[in-house]
C-alpha cells in the first residue's frame, strides 16, 4: 500500500475535486425553493455541519490507520455484520456515482446534447473514469491537482456577473428565519457531499494525523466559500421571482455574457464543468471499485474496474424522465446523508465504545 | 483489461453518429426578429436572414431574406418559418429583436417565454419597442443594410450607439428577466421610429410590470438615463436651453458631456407609513457648446452651472412626474422599500402606492472643464 | 565446432554480469591452444568462413626469420595505421624480439591478449590482430579507419546562438565531445554491448556526484537485458527500454547536441550514446525537457521564457485547433461572435464535405508533403514545398472542396506542430490530434474534454524510468517552474530538478557572487 500513497497536500485536492461536481449548478436553485434567498445561509450552515463529519471521518481512520472504511468495517462490527456493512457502503458509493452520472446527463442533453441518446452521454464518461480508476490513488491525487487551476477560470466566469448584479436583491436577509434555513441546509449538506471520499483516500495519505484533519477541514472550507459564492452571486443576480423558474441559474447567467472574442459563455462553462463532474465522478469511482475489491478479495481493484463502469453506466440509463430523475435524487441523497454523515459519526462511537483501535503499522 | 477498456471506448466513439450535429454551412441564422400581433390575436413572426454572397474578390454582399408567418404563440409560428425556409432556422446568433408599439402594450412576457426556455437563443440580443408594426422596420429597405451589413446588425448598431450616447439604458433579453419579475423594479427600452430610410432611436419606451406604459422621446431620455445611476458612457451629451430672449436664439443654449455622473437615491418611510423618495445627482460636466464664451470668469461659469443645475433638475422632476402617472418604476423605488423596509412593503400594494409617494429629484452640475477655448 | 559455441555463451555471461569491454580476464581455458601459427590462423579464420576482406599479412623478420602473421578485416581498418605503427618498427628492429620488446616497439594500442574467444570479436571492432610463434598468446592494435565526417551541426536541430557541433556516426568521437564540456572526473562512461550478432556498443554515460544511482541501476538493468540478434539503431534500444511502448510519447530525450546532452548530464540525467548513430538519448525526461532548446539558454531570460510559452502553447494549438474549428463549425457555432459567424458561413456555404472529412483531408495532405519533401534533397523539396502549399491550397480552395478558413486552421496547426524543438514530440502531437478530431466530430465541446482528459491523465501516470513524465506539473514541483514555463536567468537557477531525485540538488555557490558580497 505504501508504494501508492499521497501526501497531505494532494489529499486537498482529491478532497475538492471530488467535492465539487455536478451541484454547483443546480445548488442555488434547490437552495432557493426551500429557504428563499437566505439559502446561501443554509450552505454555511451546512459547512459547519460537515466540518463534524469530517472530524468524525479522520478520528475514525487515526484508530486505523491505513486501512480503508472497507478494512475498518469488519474490525468495527465484527466478521459477518461487517461483510454486510461493507457490501451496503460498496452499493452506498455505488448509487452516488449513478446519481452523479444521472444529473451529469440531465444537465448535458437539456443544455447541449438535445438529440444524443442518453447512453452515449453516459457511457462516455463511465468509460473514462474506468480509464481513470485503473490507476492508483497517486496518479489520481496528480490528476485533480492538475485540473484544478480550471476551478479558478469558473470562479472568474461567474466573477463576471458582477457587472450587472443587484445587491437589494439579497434583502431583507434572515427573514425566512431560522428552521428554514436549517431545513434548506439539509439540501446543502448533499451538494456538499465528497468529503466522505477521505474515508478512503486518508488510508494512502502520509503525513503527520493534525495535518491531515486540517488539509481535509480546510479543502471542505474552500468548497463550502465557493459554493457559497456562486449562490450569492446567483442571488443576486437572478431577481427571488425569477431564480424558482431556473434551475440552472449559473449556466443561465453565463448563457447572457458576451465578450468580444467569445459568446455564449455557458457552453465553455458548461464544457469545463464537465471536468469537475467527472473527477468527483472518478473519485466516487475509485472508492467503489476499493469496496468490491474488498468484497470479492480481488488481488487488484484494476480487474473490477470495466464492469463496475457498465454495470454504473447500465443502472444510470434507467431513469428517464425529470421526475424520475428527482426522485432517485432524493433517495440517494437521503441514504447519503444517512451513511456519509452520520453514520461516520455512530461508528466512531461504537469503535470508542468497543475499544477498536490499532498502533501505526510501522512504515518504510 | 486496461486495452479492453480503451477498445471499447474507441469503438463508442466509432459507433455513435453526430446526433447533434448542426453545420453552420447548414442553417439559416436569424439576426433580427420581430413579433407583432395580429387584429385577431395571432402572433406574427418577422426575420431577416443575412445571406452572404460571396465575391471572388474577397468583398461580400449581404442580401437580407426576409421571412414572415403567423401562428397562435410565438414559437408556433416560428415552426412554420422553419417549414417555409430551406435550412434549418436558427436563432442563436440573433441581435435584435423588435416589439411593434401595440404589441408590446399587452403581456410582453407572453411572447419572451420562448427565449428564455430555448437553451440555444441568444439572450444578449438587444430588445427594442418600434412606432408602428415591428415587421416593419424588419422588412423595410433601409440605406444603409444594402450596402454591407444585414438589418440585425444595423438596428443593434443603432441601438448600440443611442446606448453610448445614454440616450437609451443599456438593457438585452437577459437584463430585463429580473426586472420582468421584480415587483418594485421596472424598465425601459429603445424606442425606434422607423423613418424612410433610416431608423431613429427617438426615446425610449417605459414599462409598467409586463407592459409598455408610454414613451419619454428627445433631450429628456439623456436626463432619464441619468437618473438611473449611469455613471458614464462613451458620449453622454446634452444640449439645454439656459437663457431666454438672447439675441441670437443659439445663444441660449448650452451643450455640455457629462464626464462623472454620481447617484444619491434615497427612500424613506415615514412612522405613519408615508414613503417618500429622492434622487441627487453629482454630475461633473464638459462644456462643449457655449457660443456666449468668457468661461473664463469664475461668474460665468458659476452661473452657467447655477443654470445648467435649474435646468437639468427641471427636467427630471418633470420625467419623475411622467414615470409616476404611467405608473413605471424603472428606478427601484419599490425594491428599496422592499429590501429597507419590508414591514411597510409587505402592508401595501405598490402599483396603487407608487404613483402617489413624493418623489423628487435634485440634479448638480459642476463644470470641470471648457474645452480648449475660454 | 566447440570453440565457436563457446563465445556466444560467453559474451552473454559477460552482459549479464555487467561487464562490457574488459571481458579479457574471463576464464577461458577450456580448449587446447593450437600448436602452430598456422593452425592458430585457421581456427581464428573459420567462424568468418570464406569473406574475403579478411585478409592475413606474413611478415618474416630480417633478423631471425621468424614468421609474423597479422590479421585484420580489409574493409574496416586503417592500412595507413598498419604500416606505421606495426609494420614499420617491425622492419626496423634488427635484434632478435622476444615479446618484451615486441610489446616496446608497437604501438601505443598494443595489448596482449590469451583469450582465443575474443579474436572474432577484436577483428570486428576494427583490430589488427598479430600472431607470433608463441601460440598461447597474440597481440591487437586498433586500427579503425578513420571514416567520419565532420562534427556538422545537425539539421533538425538548429540553433542561432550557441554551439554548432553535432554527434557523428563514431562512439568516441562522440563521448570526446561531450567530455570536452564536462572537463570533470565525475563523468563515468560504461560501455556496453547489444545485440548477438551486431555487437553494437553503447556507451552510458552520467555524472557519477550526480546522477541517482537507483536510475543508473534500472538502465544499467534495463541495457543488460536486451537480448536479440540485432540491436541496428537508437530506436531499437529506445523501444526496448522505454517503460510504455504503447505510449504515443517519446520517453526518453533523443538529441544530436552535445551542449543539449552536456546541460541534462548536469542535471543528474543519463545518457546513451550508441556506435554509428548520431543520435544520443537522454533518460529519465519529463514532457517538459522536450520544450527546452539551446537556444533558450544563450537569449536574454525574457526573451528564452517568452519562446517557452509560446512553445507550449503551440502544444495546445497543434493538438486541438483542426478538433475545436469541427466542434465549432459543427456544434458550437453560438460561441463565435456574430460579426465572425456570417464571414464564416459565407466561407463554408458551399463545401460539399462534412467539417471532419474537410480536416482530414487537409491534414493528410499537410503529411503527406511532409513526408515527401523530408526525404528529398533540399532543393527539390523546396519545389514540392511550393507545390504543396500554394499550389494545392489555393487550388483546392477555388474548386470548392476545403473553405479557406480550413486552410488556415491547418496551416496554423501545422506551423505549431514544427516549433517543439523535439522530432519525436512533434510527431506525438501530430498524431494525436486525429483522435481528437474524431472527438470533436462526435460530441463536440464534450468530446474535446474527454479527450484532454485522457490525455493528460495518461501524461500524469507515464513515468520514464521511475520518474513521473509530466513533472513538474503532476506531481507539482513549484521551483522547478523555473525551468518549464518559465527560462529563469541562470543565477536563479541553482537547484537541479527534483523530479530526477539528483544526488546533490543545489550547487553550493552563488552565481552572482560579485553581486550579494558587496
Amino acid at each position: 500500500m505504501n508504494k501508492h500513497t499521497i501526501t497531505y497536500r494532494q489529499l486537498f485536492f482529491v478532497i475538492v475535486q471530488t467535492q465539487i461536481g455536478v451541484g454547483i449548478l443546480s445548488l442555488p436553485f434547490s437552495l432557493f425553493t426551500i429557504a428563499k434567498i437566505d439559502g446561501w445561509m443554509s450552505l454555511l450552515l451546512a459547512g459547519i455541519f460537515v466540518q463534524f463529519s469530517i472530524l468524525a471521518i479522520w478520528k475514525l481512520c487515526e484508530r486505523f490507520p491505513q486501512q480503508t472504511i472497507f478494512d475498518i468495517l469488519p474490525k468495527i462490527m465484527g466478521g459477518k455484520l461487517g461483510v454486510v456493512f461493507n457490501f451496503l457502503y460498496t452499493l452506498h458509493f455505488l448509487f452516488i456515482t449513478v446519481l452523479i452520472l444521472i444529473l451529469y446527463n440531465n444537465i448535458v442533453s437539456k443544455w447541449i446534447f438535445f438529440q444524443t441518446p442518453g447512453w452515449v452521454i453516459i457511457f462516455t464518461l463511465a468509460m473514462v473514469g474506468v480509464y481513470f480508476i485503473s490507476s492508483t490513488p497517486r496518479e489520481l491525487a496528480r490528476f485533480f491537482m492538475l485540473v484544478t487551476p480550471l476551478l479558478l477560470v469558473l470562479f472568474f466566469f461567474i466573477l463576471y456577473a458582477y457587472t450587472d448584479v443587484h445587491f437589494l436583491y439579497i434583502l431583507p436577509m434572515g427573514e425566512t428565519g431560522f428552521l428554514t434555513i436549517l431545513k434548506g441546509s439539509k439540501d446543502a449538506v448533499i451538494s456538499l457531499l465528497g468529503f466522505d471520499a477521505a474515508l478512503v483516500f486518508l488510508a494512502y495519505t502520509n503525513g503527520t494525523s493534525t495535518k491531515k484533519l486540517k488539509v481535509i477541514s480546510f479543502a471542505s472550507l474552500c468548497v463550502t466559500l465557493f459554493y457559497c459564492f456562486i449562490i450569492f452571486t446567483t442571488y443576486i443576480f437572478f431577481n427571488p421571482m425569477e431564480i424558482v423558474i431556473v434551475p440552472e441559474p449559473v449556466l443561465y447567467m453565463l448563457k447572457a455574457f458576451s465578450f468580444k472574442i467569445i459568446e455564449r459563455t455557458d457552453l465553455i462553462f458548461l464544457s469545463l464543468w464537465v471536468v469537475s463532474v467527472a473527477t468527483s465522478f472518478i473519485g466516487y469511482l475509485f472508492v467503489t471499485v476499493k469496496g468490491v475489491q474488498k468484497i470479492l478479495s480481488l488481488k487488484h481493484h484494476k480487474k473490477a474496474a470495466p464492469y463496475l463502469g457498465i454495470v454504473v453506466g447500465i443502472i444510470a440509463t434507467i431513469p428517464s424522465s425529470k421526475l424520475e430523475t428527482l426522485m432517485w435524487s432524493k433517495y440517494i441523497g437521503m441514504t447519503s446523508l444517512i451513511l456519509s454523515v452520520f453514520s461516520p459519526i455512530l461508528l466512531l462511537l461504537l469503535a470508542a465504545i468497543r475499544n477498536k483501535k490499532e498502533k501505526e503499522v510501522i512504515s518504510s | 483489461m486496461n486495452q479492453k477498456g480503451l477498445i471499447l471506448f474507441c469503438s463508442l466513439f466509432l459507433l455513435s453518429g453526430c446526433w447533434d450535429q448542426s453545420l453552420l454551412s447548414e442553417t439559416k441564422l436569424i439576426s433580427a426578429g420581430g413579433i407583432d400581433y395580429e387584429n385577431d390575436g395571432k402572433v406574427i413572426s418577422t426575420v431577416a436572414v443575412p445571406q452572404a454572397i460571396a465575391a471572388e474578390s474577397g468583398e461580400e454582399n449581404v442580401a437580407n431574406q426576409i421571412f414572415s408567418t403567423s401562428g397562435f404563440t410565438a414559437r408556433q409560428s416560428r415552426l412554420k418559418l422553419d417549414r417555409e425556409v430551406s435550412e434549418r432556422l436558427d436563432a442563436s446568433k440573433n441581435l435584435v429583436l423588435v416589439f411593434g408599439e401595440k404589441t408590446a402594450k399587452k403581456d410582453i412576457y407572453l411572447l419572451l417565454d420562448v427565449f428564455y426556455r430555448d437553451p440555444k437563443s441568444s439572450l444578449n440580443a438587444k430588445l427594442a419597442i418600434t412606432k408602428g408594426k415591428a415587421s416593419d422596420v424588419i422588412s423595410t429597405k433601409f440605406e444603409e443594410t444594402t450596402s454591407s451589413i444585414g438589418v440585425g446588425e444595423y438596428l443593434r448598431d443603432i441601438i448600440r450607439s443611442a446606448e453610448e450616447s445614454a440616450t437609451v439604458p443599456e438593457e438585452n433579453i437577459q437584463s430585463i428577466c429580473p426586472l420582468l419579475f421584480d415587483p418594485g423594479q421596472d424598465f425601459a427600452l429603445p424606442y425606434l421610429v422607423p423613418r424612410k430610410d433610416v431608423v431613429d432611436v427617438e426615446g425610449i419606451a417605459l414599462f409598467s410590470g409586463h407592459k409598455m406604459a408610454g414613451t419619454i422621446t428627445g433631450p429628456d431620455a439623456v436626463i432619464y438615463v441619468l437618473l438611473t445611476g449611469e455613471k458614464s458612457t462613451i458620449s453622454m451629451a446634452t444640449t439645454k436651453k439656459i437663457l431666454k430672449g438672447q439675441k441670437e436664439n443659439i445663444l441660449n443654449y448650452a451643450s455640455i458631456k457629462i464626464k462623472k455622473n454620481k447617484r444619491d437615491f434615497k427612500v424613506n418611510v415615514s412612522s405613519d407609513g408615508k414613503i417618500s423618495a429622492h434622487i441627487d445627482l453629482k454630475t461633473k460636466v464638459v462644456v462643449t457648446e457655449y457660443p456666449s464664451d468668457k468661461l473664463g470668469d469664475e461668474k460665468v461659469l458659476k452661473k452657467l452651472e447655477k443654470n445648467l443645475s435649474r435646468v437639468m433638475t427641471k427636467d427630471a422632476t418633470k420625467i419623475i412626474k411622467q414615470l409616476q402617472e404611467m405608473n413605471s418604476d424603472p428606478f427601484g423605488v419599490g425594491r428599496k422599500v422592499m429590501a429597507f423596509h419590508y414591514p411597510t412593503w409587505k402592508k401595501i400594494k405598490w402599483s396603487e402606492e407608487y404613483p402617489k409617494i413624493n418623489f423628487t429629484a435634485s440634479v448638480d452640475v459642476e463644470i470641470i472643464g471648457h474645452g480648449i477655448i475660454e | 565446432m566447440t570453440f565457436f559455441k563457446k563465445p556466444k555463451k560467453l559474451i552473454k555471461e559477460n552482459d549479464q554480469n555487467k561487464v562490457s569491454d574488459t571481458s579479457c580476464e574471463l576464464e577461458s581455458n577450456v580448449y587446447e591452444p593450437p600448436q602452430t601459427i598456422e593452425d592458430l590462423l585457421k581456427k581464428v579464420r573459420e567462424p568468418f568462413s570464406s569473406t574475403e576482406d579478411l585478409r592475413t599479412h606474413w611478415v618474416e623478420l630480417a633478423s631471425d626469420k621468424r614468421k609474423i602473421a597479422l590479421l585484420f578485416i580489409d574493409s574496416i581498418v586503417d592500412k595507413q595505421i598498419i604500416q606505421q605503427q606495426i609494420l614499420n618498427p617491425l622492419f626496423e628492429m634488427s635484434k632478435e624480439i622476444d615479446t618484451i620488446s615486441f610489446e616496446k616497439v608497437i604501438s601505443l594500442d598494443l595489448k596482449k591478449q590469451t583469450d582465443f574467444t575474443k579474436s572474432q570479436e577484436l577483428l570486428l571492432l576494427s583490430n589488427t590482430l598479430i600472431f607470433t610463434d608463441d601460440p598461447s598468446c597474440y597481440y591487437s592494435v586498433v586500427t579503425p579507419e578513420k571514416v567520419d565526417r565532420d562534427f556538422t551541426e545537425p539539421e533538425n536541430e538548429k540553433v542561432i546562438r550557441g554551439s554548432h557541433e553535432g554527434f557523428i556516426e563514431n562512439i568516441s568521437s562522440n563521448v570526446a565531445l561531450i567530455r570536452k564540456r564536462l572537463k570533470s572526473p565525475k563523468l563515468l562512461v560504461k560501455y556496453f554491448k547489444l545485440g548477438k550478432e551486431t555487437h553494437t556498443v553503447v556507451a552510458m554515460i552520467y555524472v557519477e556526484n550526480l546522477a541517482n544511482p537507483s536510475h543508473v541501476k534500472e538502465v544499467e538493468k534495463r541495457l543488460t537485458s536486451i537480448e536479440a540478434d540485432a540491436v541496428m539503431t537508437p530506436g531499437n534500444v529506445e523501444e526496448s527500454i522505454e517503460d510504455k511502448p504503447f505510449s504515443p510519447f517519446p520517453q526518453m530525450l533523443s538529441t544530436e547536441r552535445p551542449d543539449r546532452v552536456a546541460a541534462n548530464l548536469m542535471e543528474g540525467r543519463i545518457a546513451l550514446v550508441y556506435d554509428s548513430s548520431p543520435t544520443v538519448n537522454v533518460v529519465p525526461v519529463d514532457f517538459f525537457v522536450f520544450y527546452q532548446s539551446p537556444d533558450d539558454y544563450n537569449t536574454r531570460w525574457i526573451l528564452g521564457s517568452f519562446f517557452r510559452f509560446i512553445r507550449l502553447f503551440s502544444f495546445f494549438i497543434a493538438i486541438s485547433l483542426p478538433s475545436f474549428y469541427i466542434a465549432i463549425v459543427s456544434f458550437h457555432f453560438e460561441v463565435i461572435p456574430s460579426a465572425l459567424v456570417l464571414l464564416m458561413k459565407s466561407s463554408l456555404e458551399n463545401i460539399p464535405y462534412p467539417p471532419l472529412f474537410e480536416a482530414m483531408l487537409m491534414e493528410l495532405t499537410i503529411e503527406l508533403i511532409r513526408e515527401a519533401s523530408v526525404r528529398l534533397h533540399t532543393k527539390i523539396g523546396s519545389t514540392i514545398a511550393i507545390v504543396g502549399g500554394l499550389v494545392i491550397g489555393d487550388s483546392i480552395v477555388k474548386a470548392g472542396l476545403v473553405s479557406n478558413l480550413m486552410i488556415i486552421v491547418v496551416a496554423v496547426t501545422a506551423i505549431a506542430a514544427y516549433i517543439v524543438p523535439s522530432n519525436e514530440m512533434s510527431g506525438a502531437i501530430r498524431l494525436l490530434r486525429f483522435p481528437l478530431m474524431l472527438a470533436a466530430a462526435t460530441l463536440g465541446f464534450l468530446g474535446i474534454v474527454f479527450c484532454f482528459m485522457i490525455l493528460f491523465f495518461h501524461l500524469c501516470r507515464l513515468y520514464s524510468f521511475g520518474t513521473p513524465y509530466f513533472a513538474p506539473i503532476a506531481p507539482f514541483h513549484f521551483s522547478d517552474l523555473k525551468d518549464t514555463f518559465f527560462r529563469m536567468p541562470f543565477w536563479k537557477m541553482n537547484t537541479r530538478p527534483k523530479n530526477i531525485r539528483p544526488i546533490k540538488e543545489s550547487q553550493d555557490n552563488q552565481t552572482r557572487k560579485w553581486d550579494t558580497d558587496e
